[in-house]
């Protein structure tokens, strides 16, 4: 009888013998007995027997075979990244599966459904729509340019479900069997490619199986295109395309972006966001083949494709494809050893490359593709001004440079963004009398005022207080709020300019599913005169009417204790520079900063990426630091904090007594040394190569998990972005 | 008898700067003025004339007491005195109960 080796997810570092059919076949799932209970696994491999005796195996309860065995590549993939994260495989297998997979539950075929307008729909005259039926009338005017699936119809406005039931009853919207593939996919191609473009597209289309290249395109310079024209390529010769985004605010606008340059391709998407039934179901459209394009946030990377002709990261640079718990992967660096594994191109692109990605593309190891102009010949790129705030007076934080472009801007009727990476109306309250800080009772940071709610709130921890009425520690009634959040921006403005239609975007703002979607649609249509917002605004958007960016408060990141916080904040300032002016108006970047002569500033005032990267890997070469250094954190939390010191002491001593050729560091206190609650300590090892340090991490790893740690938790995180 | 930690003051004078109705983070009003004391006191056996500005707060009641005022008009103020700040060794006066002279 043959032996079933199944991956099951348990925080062991084992598969597990089961008796199986014949018949049985790696990368099928199996509902298999586990103690007491039954639990869902994947077949790893099959062998003819099993080092166990044979009264210790016990048979496979049920072949979970209403859908195809997962492929062994994607087996592939997923061993090399429980070898590589050093994370159990079975709990990277199974965390890899949508979680209607992840259970035996019956799958159901799948309901396809997709929304279109009806006969009487399409003759419905909109101009004469009742105007307060705000989300039908949106539903049908989406409608129009085409059929819908739930989830994009989700995105139009959080009442569409309602609204949507409404119209279908009326009879002006129908269920539709989703559209199937076209032999020879129909593409709008409307734009022209600039040379520089071509040059791009001619690069990787070139490219004889596997290949990394790295995008590098300014702000607007129309990557988009670049990617739309490869995968067009990738479709016509019957392959699948993978592309990988970053947030997945972005996603269902990508997706609309997408299906209208490509009408007739199936594409599914796979992010968070999506019910479990529809993930489950795009994710068997990509396993059939049904699905031609595959996009999504990080998760996507684990997606099975069995044609998979081309993989697209965009915005490469974005940390949030680093996983940051269980199987803590870089989606990025995965999907290049799928690109390698498959002998496919990979293009990464970004209008400012992670050091790590341009290192590998000055090295040889990538090849860079750039793109130096914007796209529209008209666009050009904004210019950008520092203000030194040491001469200016702020006004809750706004200088009256900026105050005075901002009224130009509304006197032209042109949209402007400020842009402060932080939201509440101030981090901190203080008192002045006595010195009292409003400091979060569980963690080394500060709770954080939120006014409209009359609310302090730690943003580390969520734990939450009323504004206290006079100061717990002297009486003073008079507390001040110190430096300002979006909400006092926000305030200020509307303060200053009583007729300006202000909108705020950030974290609190958007909350409600669909709220942003619905900001966004606001903005498009010119309803917004002045944006307030955090980094959610400097995200792959396109404003047309945006003419002006102001930056406040960008120099903490410079003197952060995270060596790429740098790094991070100038990627943020490009992107969210390149908001202005990027259709036919010229846009203006005014940054208020104490340091205006730093290489930074200097660099995005330029626009000038390569110089920068050249000032900050030169910094990082004589630190050594990454990409220079290969790097792994052993991070430790636990509630006392002597018992979180000792076990990394102990993990230290297991690694010195390893004697390899690694670098240990000591034990040092986190960034955040308590954090709701939890004492937190961590635990550096790195090494100029990457071989022996993984060679440390496979004998490291058992040690660990051999010591005692009791009341803690650890987590070995391997090329970590946080320090 | 001196009752012990006493910390009284009352002025009169003209009520200059009178700021716009505020309030504290917690929903306090606050109200921030000024009072132009104008006066002859006795020192040394003589009398002397005496002026000066006086900075002064008024939270709660009394801030709602100064915001139904004028500048312009004098007005008696009684409160205590407190340091601005930790930082700053200017004193200002803390209103507890303001009203019109007229």
């Amino acid at each position: 009888m043959p032996i079933a080796r199944v991956a099951l997810d348990v925080p062991l570092p084992t598969l597990f013998d089961y008796a199986a059919a014949d018949g049985i076949a790696a990368g099928q799932r199996v509902l298999v007995p586990f103690g007491r209970k039954q639990v869902v696994g994947v077949v790893m491999e099959c062998a003819a027997d099993s080092g166990l005796a044979a009264e210790r195996i016990r048979p496979v309860t049920q072949v979970l075979d209403e859908i195809p065995p997962l492929p062994a590549e994607l087996l592939a993939l997923l061993r090399f990244c429980s070898d590589y994260y050093h994370h159990p495989l079975g709990a990277t297998v199974l965390s890899a599966l949508p979680s209607r997979l992840r259970s035996a539950r019956r799958i159901k075929p799948g309901n396809a459904a997709q929304y279109a307008l009806s006969a009487s729909g399409r003759a419905l005259d909109l101009g004469r729509f009742p105007g307060r039926k705000v989300v039908q009338h949106r539903i049908l005017a989406a409608l129009q340019a085409g059929a819908l699936n739930p989830a994009q119809l989700r995105a139009l406005s959080p009442g569409a479900p309602a609204a949507l039931k409404a119209l279908l009853q009326a009879g002006w919207v129908e269920v539709c069997a989703a559209s199937h593939r076209a032999v020879s996919p129909a593409f709008d191609n409307a734009h022209t490619l600039n040379a520089e473009q071509q040059r791009a597209v001619d690069a990787v289309a070139r490219a004889n199986g596997y290949g990394c290249f790295l995008l590098h395109g300014v702000t607007g310079s129309g990557k988009t295109e670049v990617y739309v024209h490869l995968m067009h390529r990738a479709l016509q010769r019957g392959g699948q395309v993978l592309l990988l985004v970053p947030e997945i605010n972005l996603t269902p606008q990508l997706e609309n972006y997408f299906r209208s340059r490509f009408p007739d391709t199936a594409l599914a998407s796979l992010h968070s966001g999506l019910s479990d039934g529809e993930r489950a179901h795009n994710w068997l459209g990509a396993q059939t083949g049904r699905a031609r394009i595959v996009l999504g946030t990080r998760l996507v990377v684990f997606a099975p494709l069995p044609q998979l002709a081309l993989i697209v990261v965009d915005e490469e640079h974005d940390a949030s494809f680093k996983q940051q718990d269980g199987l803590r992967y870089s989606a990025r660096d995965a999907a290049v050893f799928r690109a390698n594994q498959r002998g496919v191109p990979i293009v990464l692109g970004s209008a400012t490359p992670s050091l790590e990605s341009y290192h590998n593309a000055q090295s040889g190891r990538y090849r860079l593709l750039q793109l130096t102009g914007r796209a529209l010949a008209a666009a050009k790129l904004p210019a950008v001004r520092c203000v030194n705030i040491a001469s200016e007076a702020l006004h809750h934080g706004i200088g009256g440079h900026l105050l005075a472009a901002l009224e130009q801007r509304l006197a032209r009727g042109e949209q402007s963004l400020l842009f402060i990476n932080r939201r509440g109306y101030a981090p901190v309250l203080m008192c002045s009398a006595c010195g009292w800080l409003s400091g979060c009772p569980n963690c080394d940071g500060k709770l954080v005022l939120h006014l409209q709610d009359r609310r302090l709130r730690c943003h580390h921890c969520g734990h939450q207080a009323r504004v206290p009425g006079a100061c717990p520690s002297c009486g003073d009634a008079d507390l001040k709020p110190v430096g300002s959040g979006t909400q006092r921006v926000e305030s200020a403005l509307r303060e200053r300019f009583p007729d300006a239609r202000i909108l705020r975007v950030d974290r609190d703002s958007t909350r409600n599913k669909g709220a942003w979607s619905a900001m966004r649609q606001q903005i498009h249509d010119a309803e917004v005169d002045i944006l307030v917002g955090t980094q959610m605004l400097s995200k792959g958007h396109d404003f047309p009417g945006l003419t002006l960016v102001g930056v406040l408060n960008p120099d903490s990141a410079l003197y952060s204790s995270d060596f790429r916080a740098s790094e991070e904040l100038f990627a943020q300032l490009a992107q969210v520079a390149g908001r202005a002016g990027r259709a036919d108006k010229p846009g203006e970047v005014l940054v208020q900063t104490a340091f205006p002569g730093h290489p930074l500033f200097r660099a995005l005032r330029d626009h000038d990426y390569a110089a920068w990267a050249k000032t900050l890997l030169a910094e990082r070469r004589s630190a050594g630091f990454p990409p220079f250094v290969h790097q792994a954190m052993l991070r430790a939390e636990g509630k006392r904090e002597a018992g979180v010191v000792a076990f990394l002491q102990q993990a230290r001593k297991a690694a010195t007594g390893l004697a390899l050729p690694v670098e240990v560091y000591g034990v040092v206190p986190a960034a955040m040394p308590r954090r709701a609650s939890h004492a937190r300590a961590q635990l550096l090892v790195q090494c100029e190569t990457r071989k022996p340090l993984q060679q440390f991490l496979r004998a490291w790893r058992p040690l660990l998990d051999a010591l005692p740690a009791n009341k803690l938790r650890w987590s070995l995180d391997i090329d970590p972005l946080e320090f | 008898m001196i009752e012990p930690g006493c910390n009284r003051f009352a002025v009169d004078g003209e009520l200059a700067d009178l700021d716009g109705l505020r309030y504290t983070p917690a929903g306090l009003e606050r109200v921030a003025l000024k009072i132009r004391h104008d006066s002859t006191q006795r020192e040394a056996g003589m009398p002397r004339r005496v002026q000066c500005e006086i900075p002064a707060l008024a939270l709660g009641a009394a801030a709602k007491q100064a915001n139904a005022l004028r500048p312009g008009q004098r007005v008696r103020a009684e409160g205590f005195l407190a340091q601005r700040s930790l930082r700053s060794t200017q004193l200002v006066m803390h209103i507890e109960n303001i009203t019109t002279l007229e």
